[in-house]
């Protein structure tokens, strides 16, 4: 995969002013109330230290019972404007290894806040996908050409 | 293959491993001949991956939303 093309982002205008839309992002007891993708999934923030190089740990329950454990350091920090963390899955998720970062900006928008969360490097760990679409081009003519070469003449061995 | 490529035999091998290993080939042999299989879904499984982060991402806004309001709704 691309790595531009390996980001999630969205952006929202917020009522609050940026000074309070901040604070939700560092207060351990604010953060567990609401940086979760549903209601019904428990967020424990294990570890949080908010200062520039300080770690986090959050683990996710979701409602089977399962738990995910992400962690990373808060690389810059600039109250009230933008926070950035490395984002970081830990084992034994399928998808443990994944070593993302997220930048949050907030800009003031009139009384209220435009807020962004980008988050970047989401290349899918284990598989190499990222070479995945500069290959698939060539994936295509091997398919057709291995469809090609299929017909047998395994005796001679000289087509690999 | 290797004259369709032109590459060496062994960059072509390497290459092909690669690419089973992460999943987007599957390799069937049979005698000396070595069948390759593309696997599409491997690819889309990408595309669902930066979905998902999305959906969490937008989820958790939709939480902070109401976290803001609920605590602006608090103050006197």
């Amino acid at each position: 995969m691309n790595p531009d093309k390996a980001v999630a982002e969205v952006n929202r205008r917020l009522a609050a002013a940026p000074e309070k839309v901040f604070a939700a992002f560092a207060d351990p007891a604010m953060v567990s109330r609401w940086l979760k993708p549903a209601p019904q999934i428990e967020l424990s923030v294990l570890e949080f230290e908010f200062r520039k190089g300080g770690t986090y740990r959050f683990a996710y329950r979701v409602p089977g019972g399962q738990v995910m454990t992400v962690g990373g350091i808060f690389q810059s920090i600039e109250r009230p404007a933008k926070i950035v963390f490395s984002w970081i899955i830990e084992p034994p998720d399928e998808h443990a290894g994944l070593h993302s970062q997220v930048t949050v900006t907030l800009e003031p928008d009139g009384p209220g806040t435009a807020l962004r969360i980008r988050h970047e490097k989401l290349t899918p760990p284990g598989a190499m996908v990222r070479h995945a679409e500069g290959w698939a081009g060539a994936l295509d003519q091997l398919a057709a050409l291995v469809t090609l070469t299929a017909i047998p003449n395994s005796s001679q061995g000289t087509n690999s | 293959m290797g004259r369709r490529f032109r590459s060496a035999q062994p960059t072509i091998s390497r290459h092909l491993k690669v690419l089973e290993e992460a999943g987007l080939i599957e390799r069937s042999i049979e005698g000396r001949v070595h069948q390759f299989r593309l696997r599409r879904s491997r690819l889309q499984e990408a595309e669902h991956w930066i979905a998902r982060h999305q959906a969490f991402w937008s989820g958790a806004v939709d939480q902070l939303e109401r976290l803001l309001l609920e605590t602006a709704s608090d103050e006197p």
